[in-house]
């Protein structure tokens, strides 16, 4: 197939979909254009690029996260079948009293940086965003406080979102309940 | 005297060749070049090609000192841009916040369960029978079984969607979320139940929803989907 499109067509595969040039791409590529510019705009190179704060991606996840509840309750009534949504996010967000290997998932999430601390903060935003949501209106089932009770290991896996058998049995008791 | 007399004739014609140039080029409607696809591309070359014979006729001998001045500014200008760019470059590898690669969550967290998946379109990937963990049994749709389910056709259907909370690659076959729906709705439900296990290792709730798109596309009848997740979703953001 190479060779067969015309002039246009090649030159069309150096321009993205903005409508910029070659030129204007070989330039932003460089470092020189990447250091200058974010000298000009304070320190952001890019509004792509642009560091977005923990809490502002956690409110994104979790808008996408109600989105998808809202699109799948449009399935349920075209498709007649139930639906539930069911947050279940993990140790993190957990107040269950953790034994030390549950503990030490959440120090192994939490202690390596500042890139595992941002992600703890984007999670417990994005569970305080679902958990504020009034769940009478929409399929939505907060299954974060279901574990609070239990003792012993219930979250084993280096994410904490796994679970043993009883912790296991406890969301599906909670969701059969709500059904 | 010789020597200019033998010049000039070079540096005449170069200045008549570039009047004739920009008569061409003025006068171009009127001689039937233009206007039509291609006559700004031969105004502009003939610009430049006048300008540069025009120099040449106005500079003579001169003009190659001109093209020497105007060779050690590009010569130049490129070192300069070379050096800014290695220093930049420099720069960037050090402070990570000038580098044009975002520092967050560059790999996934679920990446150390790579193995157990494969490609998929769609939905990015799903559960490799070939790779699947020790324990775990997958039916012939990629799916861990659930021990119970029923396989009468008018069975309650009940798809449980998920990550790895839901899989459960660490866990017995029954020991699973979709294990215990199963029990409870056998003693709830009057009649056949079948629960069917659709996680896959990191999938968010928008992948879930695809391949409930797709399922519901050929033909699939589910009674009840559940969704469970939440934190790939988080770390998808």
């Amino acid at each position: 197939m190479l060779g067969t499109g015309t002039a246009a067509q090649g030159r069309s595969l150096y321009r993205s979909g903005g409508g910029r040039s070659l030129w204007k791409v070989v330039l932003e590529s460089t470092e020189t254009w990447g250091v200058i510019s974010s000298v000009l705009s304070g320190g952001a190179s890019d509004s792509a690029t642009e560091p977005v704060s923990p809490e502002s991606q956690g409110a994104a996840a979790a808008a996408v996260f109600l989105a998808n509840s809202r699109m799948s309750e449009n399935l349920e009534r075209l498709y007649g079948f139930n639906c539930r949504f069911c947050w279940l996010p993990g140790v993190l967000r957990s107040g269950k009293a953790l034994v030390p290997s549950e503990q030490a998932i959440v120090d192994g999430m939490t202690d390596p940086g500042r890139e595992a601390a941002e992600f703890a903060a984007l999670l417990c935003t994005c569970s305080d965003v679902i958990e504020e949501v009034d769940l009478r209106d929409i399929c939505l089932v907060s299954l974060a406080s279901v574990m609070d009770s239990l003792q012993g290991v219930i979250f084993v896996g280096p994410s904490g979102t796994e679970m043993t058998a009883d912790g296991n049995q406890a969301v599906a008791r909670a969701i059969l309940a709500g059904l | 005297m010789r020597r200019s007399e033998t010049g000039a004739f070079p540096r005449i014609a170069a200045t008549v060749a570039a009047l004739g140039l920009i008569a061409a080029v003025v006068f171009s409607d009127s001689i039937g070049l233009g206007p039509g696809p291609g006559t700004a591309r031969f105004g502009i070359i003939s610009a430049i090609l006048a300008t540069g014979l025009l120099t040449y006729g106005i500079l003579g001998s001169r003009f190659s000192y001109l093209f020497q001045a105007i060779g050690q500014v590009l010569a130049w200008g490129m070192l300069a841009v070379l050096v800014l760019e290695t220093v930049f470059f420099v720069i960037a590898r050090l402070d990570p916040a000038r580098s044009s690669v975002s520092p967050t969550r560059d790999v996934a967290p679920w990446s150390a369960f790579r193995s157990g998946i494969m490609p998929e379109p769609y939905t990015g990937w799903d559960n490799d029978p070939s790779t699947a963990a020790t324990g775990v049994v997958l039916d012939a749709s990629g799916c861990r079984i659930v021990p119970g389910a029923s396989t009468d056709p008018a069975a309650y259907a009940v798809f449980v969607y998920g990550a790895d909370a839901v899989l459960g690659p660490s866990i017995d076959d029954s020991a699973t979320i979709p294990c215990f729906i199963q029990e409870g709705l056998d003693s709830l439900w009057q009649g056949p139940v079948r629960v069917e296990n659709r996680a896959r290792p990191g999938w968010t709730s928008t992948q879930a929803l695809i391949d409930l798109v797709l399922s519901l596309r050929s033909g699939a009848k589910p009674d009840l989907v559940l969704f469970i997740g939440g934190f790939e979703d988080a770390a998808a953001a």
